[in-house]
């Protein structure tokens, strides 16, 4: 059980980060590419210079190196030592401090079979799925008993089964041991998955530090890449695993898993801007889910592509397109496919 | 088994082709200074049943391997302590890189005159132009390591001197492997230049003598003979560097694919 308090922390990247984690909560900080979130990681791991403080439980840890902080930190390259099979690398943290070498096997054994993957043990990591080779990191993260857990994009760019996997053996530890966990991440739709507590970082500042409530708002003002709506569930289309919903007086449908949402009517609506399909003419095909709106604004995005917020009588959108936008008047399509549901209450 | 006969047979082509241009090339233009394939190969036969010119190819190995050796245990020291040391990192660094890219054949001269013209002379010119070049190796491949692997080292509570012996060295020895290849070679170049210049046996002296009597079926033999002695320990050094990679799965044809 440890809390973590960063306090005026400043470097090359983040300006006057204030932020209490509490203990045993799953805090995920939110921001775009180059907000500093690693960098925010690395602060907590001690593995970068700033100046400000960092307190785990109230006690500065600004002059313990990193080996002596007790982290647990996953990067986002996993970084396995791809000279160690899987056992030796779940070993090299036991050993280190000052375990036998049958003892650290012992406990390594437990977080592998935590994770499923003991039969691999004797295998090299570059041998391993990008899947396996997380699992690994995080077995080999948490065999130390770390105080808190980082971990960087954990569920970017692996399986589906794994990253369930990966978060229940999070969402377990942080259960049963109160494992303070804090994690980076661009993708809200991961963020909203498995956080408790949420922060959004920008260009090394803090926009936002709360729970799910105000997140909503804050996204909409600074988290242009994403949208999100708040709605009320209107009828179930259960044979199709659809739900109408209302959000903010505009109808619509939405994939639902009819077991997980009967008994709420509140939800958030998420997609992500590149998804949403921007129309310059009258038409779209199927009439489903499309909304008439005006271009406000474009504004310049990453590698050639242009951030366009379009305002319709009910909500606003963003839309992340590579086409030239020709006219102000424009329909914006939500496919189903893309759109993702969280419980509010 | 297909591959390795489809290989050998692309050397004998290789090799007969070779020699069938050097006829060629000699009925186009007769000269006493240009033997003919089957003049050289006698001359080979004769060199190898000949005790005192494999005594003198004895002398040579043994300087290659005792400075290559020597050179490989003064690099990984070097290499180590810097890597040790931020002290020594700072200091000694720059000079070990300016040692490493100058011209090996540049410090002969001076050698010649510090250790003097004796069998130290060429084992001390392989130890050094292998030795310096290595530990820049070590030293700078350290720094192309995935720096995520060095962070979290640490945070797994990792000091210095864990990092170095258990996750650095480990990691550079590819690119040592990669370079000790090439410095084989190299070691070879060493020995015969020195004793070409400086001493009075060995493969090199044989060679200036050849030279002297203008022996030019001798010259082309000796040549034929020291690739094949440089080839045989590159090869040699390459076989180690599989055995190690390839435990790892870290073998290039793995990365190609």
């Amino acid at each position: 059980m440890t809390t973590v308090d960063l306090v005026n922390v400043s470097n090359y990247i983040l300006k006057n980060v204030t932020l209490h984690v509490p203990s045993g909560s799953i805090h995920v900080v939110i921001g775009p590419n180059g907000a500093g979130k690693t960098t925010l990681l690395k602060v907590v791991a001690g593995l970068t210079w700033y100046r400000g403080s960092v307190r785990f439980n109230g006690e500065s840890v600004d002059r313990l190196p990193p080996w002596k902080r007790r982290i647990g930190y996953l990067p986002q390259t996993t970084a396995l030592f791809p000279h160690m099979t899987v056992l030796e690398n779940v070993v090299f943290g036991l050993r280190n401090t000052g375990l036998s070498f049958n003892d650290s096997v012992i406990i390594a054994k437990y977080y592998l079979e935590l994770l499923g993957i003991y039969e691999l043990r004797n295998r090299y990591p570059l041998t391993l799925s990008g899947g396996e080779q997380r699992k690994v990191a995080l077995a080999r993260a948490l065999a130390i008993r770390p105080r808190i857990l980082l971990l960087d994009e954990p569920f970017t760019g692996i399986h589906y089964d794994y990253r369930v996997q990966l978060a229940n053996t999070i969402r377990k530890i942080n259960k049963d041991e109160g494992l303070t966990v804090i994690i980076v991440t661009h993708d809200l739709d991961e963020a909203l998955e498995i956080g408790s507590n949420f922060t959004i970082l920008m260009n090394g500042e803090i926009m936002y530090s709360g729970n799910l409530k105000g997140l909503l708002k804050a996204i909409n003002k600074y988290l242009h890449y994403i949208n999100v709506f708040e709605c009320t569930i209107k009828e179930y289309l259960i044979d199709a695993g659809l739900a109408r919903v209302n959000c903010h007086g505009l109808e619509l449908i939405v994939p639902i898993e009819y077991e997980e949402l009967r008994s709420y009517n509140r939800v958030l609506v998420t997609i992500p801007a590149d998804r949403v399909i921007l129309y310059q003419t009258e038409k779209c095909y199927p009439r489903i889910n499309c909304v008439r709106g005006k271009v406000t604004r474009v504004e310049s995005w990453s590698n050639n592509l242009k951030l366009v917020k379009v305002v319709t009588d009910k909500i606003n959108v963003n839309v992340i397109t590579n086409y030239e936008v020709l006219t102000s008047d424009v329909v914006v399509k939500l496919p189903i496919k893309n759109l993702k549901v969280y419980i509010i209450d | 088994m297909r591959t390795g006969i489809y290989s050998v047979l692309r050397v004998l082509v290789a090799l007969a082709l070779v020699i069938l241009i050097w006829y060629a090339t000699y009925y186009v233009n007769p000269s006493p200074l240009f033997p003919q394939p089957h003049n050289v190969l006698y001359v080979l036969i004769d060199l190898i049943l000949n005790y005192d010119f494999l005594s003198q190819l004895a002398l040579s190995l043994y300087r290659v391997l005792i400075g290559f050796s020597l050179g490989i245990i003064l690099g990984l020291g070097i290499g180590l302590a810097v890597l040790l040391s931020r002290l020594l990192r700072d200091i000694v660094y720059p000079i070990i890189a300016f040692i490493a890219v100058t011209p090996s054949f540049a410090f002969i001269p001076l050698l010649m005159l510090w250790v003097g013209l004796n069998d130290f002379l060429p084992i001390t010119v392989v130890t050094i132009c292998t030795g310096f070049p290595l530990a820049y190796t070590l030293i700078s491949s350290s720094k192309s390591i995935n720096p995520d692997i060095i962070d979290v080292a640490l945070t797994l509570g990792a000091n210095r001197r864990v990092l170095v012996f258990k996750v650095i060295l480990p990691l550079a020895l590819t690119h040592i492997a990669s370079m000790l290849k090439l410095e084989a070679g190299h070691s070879w170049r060493l020995v015969f230049v020195t004793e070409y210049l400086a001493v009075s046996n060995g493969l090199g002296y044989l060679m200036m003598k050849a030279y002297s009597m203008i022996r030019v079926d001798e010259i082309i033999a000796l040549i034929v003979i020291l690739g094949a002695l440089a080839l045989a320990l590159q090869l040699i050094v390459e076989k180690v560097e599989t055995l190690i990679t390839s435990r790892w799965g870290m073998l290039r044809r793995d990365i190609w694919r």
